[in-house]
């Protein structure tokens, strides 16, 4: 599902080069649960984003679903993470001013489907994450963890066969993280969705399948 | 897909009030400054309404005579465009006329009225739609009858809503006999403006005047606009004549046959050709100018709105939208935005122009939207529009979705 080989990441500015991620070889299965865990600023999310193909790697070479990413067109890339990726944000990145129903939406404003289809897929994705009673709500109007289910909500509507999510419950509490941990453990069980988690919680991790260890920028098991 | 596109830029417009209002404040202003700026020139300096003979039209209105002692710089008088000015072969129809203003009691009010002296050729120029009666003609002009024709407004002060044919105007050069009412909005331009307008005749100390300068002014219909050359070369022959005429008085006599627009443009001049090109050019340059100022505000306003929006952008860009895609969305939001001020600019300017109108701020002004300079006003705004978009949308498109989810290095 995702082939990382001698993956390589370094960040240039005119004085300083700082390796983020090096040599890293990775792959995940199709329907794998995997948490990444590490220190801060020992590439976590910067691994996650290549994964995603938000970020280029330096060196190296991805592979999603079988396609290489390599010299991709940016419309082809955005088709990819359209059909395949499902994205969850720490700090959400709702859009404020949509309703919650419209930050739902919104992935498949990117592919040929009918308004009608479009609510239908929304509501039901809701649903799933049991926020059926605020689907007209704005985020603002919402709680950490609720704003955390609408991101869900608007990762999974799509029907995605990968999810990446980055520190889904650093801002939670315990309480919420859990109910987070939840769905997205009833969706890898369930639907079959592969999840590629970050998170600095020990227990967390434990109850995926796997972990992936990061320091410095190296795969440390 | 383009409904989508509709749909967001309208939310947004909608959630970002301050800067929806702010743009198209400036959109809707600069266009309506435009707008009444057109008319108002238009009004005052169009040569006449499209499609009447006036508009095939060149004017006489000035001479410059020289001697050794003076030099006289002023309108020609009848007897000289009578000499010189209406025998011209290549014309159609020459009409000399000459204004005035006058005096009227009317309930004890003291009306100031604008008064134009014709000859019956005039209201061929003029082809006017009368109200009620006619125009006086050759007779009445060489009899020098006191016969009037009077515009709607005039009728209206002097006789209600009664007719005003066969009844009679006291001004301070007589009694005159109403022939004719004209629309008031019907006049063309200031050059063919009166309230009251009577035979050139009745002024018979003007007409007999011997000096070669005085009041009077001529409108010489040419057959196209392809004879002005012709007419404008005979007429300098017969000044040349005129010069031999007057030698014992004067060194030299000039004067031309002059299009509306030289006229306007440089009055004081005798060669003004040159002058009507560097003057569109200045004039669309000016235009120009005024739109850039909004225009450069705009590309301001839109790139910071554009970063601010970089979260947004990095999501949608995660969830799939290409850099096309987003490109797309922020010109359809800027053409919307572009539509609704051309919208908001076209309907200020409809009643500010009508508020214009009645308030006579102008009199005799009747204002109307040029629908040439709000189509240019509006593409040029669209363009600004687009430009402005689609510069701080294309560097944003092009960043990582992680970079823009982070609103860095913009």
């Amino acid at each position: 599902m995702i082939d990382l080989t001698h993956v390589e990441k370094v960040y240039r500015t005119s004085t300083i080069e700082t390796l983020a991620l090096k040599d890293i070889n990775l792959r995940i299965n199709p329907g794998a649960f995997l948490s990444i865990m590490g220190p801060s600023g020992s590439g976590k999310s910067t691994l996650l984003n290549i994964m995603g193909l938000l970020d280029d790697p330096t060196g190296g070479q991805v592979q999603v679903d079988g396609q290489q990413i390599a010299n991709m067109k940016d419309d082809e890339m955005a088709r990819l993470r359209n059909r395949r990726i499902g994205f969850v944000f720490q700090s959400y990145h709702l859009i404020n001013d949509l309703t919650v129903v419209d930050n739902v939406e919104m992935p498949l404003l990117y592919r040929k489907s009918t308004s009608a289809e479009r609510r239908q897929k929304a509501l039901a994705a809701l649903d799933k994450v049991g926020l059926s009673a605020r689907t007209r709500h704005f985020p603002t109007q919402l709680s950490g963890g609720q704003c955390q289910r609408v991101a869900i909500a608007r990762a999974i509507v799509g029907e995605p066969q990968i999810i990446l999510a980055d520190e889904p419950t650093g801002n939670l509490d315990s309480v919420m993280s859990d109910e987070i941990l939840d769905i997205l453990m009833n969706l890898n069980k369930n639907e079959g969705t592969t999840i590629v988690m970050v998170t600095h919680n020990q227990q967390m991790a434990e109850k995926t399948e796997r972990i992936v260890r990061l320091c410095d920028g190296s795969q440390v098991d | 897909m383009l409904k989508n596109y509709i749909k967001i830029a309208w939310k947004v417009l909608l959630r970002r009030k301050f800067f929806t209002f702010v743009s198209l404040f400036g959109i809707s202003f600069t266009l309506l400054v435009l707008m009444v700026a057109a008319a108002v020139i238009e009004q005052q300096y169009a040569p006449a309404r499209p499609g009447t003979p006036l508009e095939r039209c060149l004017y006489i209105d000035r001479i410059i005579a020289r001697n050794d002692r003076s030099a006289y710089v002023a309108s020609p008088s009848y007897g000289f465009l009578d000499k010189y000015a209406r025998s011209l072969k290549q014309a159609e129809a020459v009409s000399i006329t000459a204004p005035g203003s006058t005096l009227s009691y009317l309930r004890n009010h003291k009306i100031e009225l604008q008064l134009l002296y014709t000859d019956h050729v005039f209201w061929d120029l003029l082809a006017f739609d009368f109200l009620e009666g006619q125009p006086y003609d050759q007779a009445a002009v060489d009899n020098a009858d006191h016969v009037a024709v009077i515009t709607s407004r005039t009728r209206r002060q002097f006789f209600g809503d009664d007719s005003a044919l066969g009844r009679y105007i006291e001004i301070s050069t007589g009694s005159f006999r109403v022939v004719g009412v004209i629309p008031h909005e019907g006049i063309p331009s200031d050059r063919t403006w009166g309230d009251i307008y009577i035979p050139v005749t009745t002024n018979r100390a003007a007409v007999e005047r011997p000096q070669v300068w005085g009041r009077h002014r001529a409108l010489i219909l040419a057959p196209d606009e392809s004879h002005y050359d012709a007419i404008k070369a005979e007429f300098q022959e017969n000044v040349i004549r005129a010069q031999q005429d007057h030698a014992a008085d004067f060194d030299s006599i000039k004067s031309e046959a002059k299009t509306y627009l030289e006229l306007l443009l440089d009055p004081f001049e005798e060669d003004t050709g040159g002058g009507i090109g560097l003057a569109i050019v200045v004039l669309i340059t000016l235009m120009l100018l005024f739109m850039l100022f909004p225009a450069i505000n705009l590309i301001n306003m839109n790139s910071s709105r554009i970063i601010e929006r970089s979260s947004e952008i990095g999501v949608r860009k995660a969830f799939g939208a290409s850099s096309k895609t987003l490109v797309m969305q922020f010109l359809v939001e800027n053409v919307i935005l572009t539509l609704i001020g051309g919208a908001i600019a076209f309907v200020a300017a409809l009643v500010v122009l009508q508020v214009v109108t009645d308030a006579h701020i102008i009199p005799f002004g009747q204002f109307h939207i040029n629908f040439r300079v709000f189509s240019a006003a509006l593409v040029i705004s669209l363009i600004f529009g687009l430009l402005s978009g689609v510069i701080p949308a294309y560097r944003m498109s092009r960043l990582h979705p992680v970079r823009a989810l982070k609103g860095s290095d913009l």
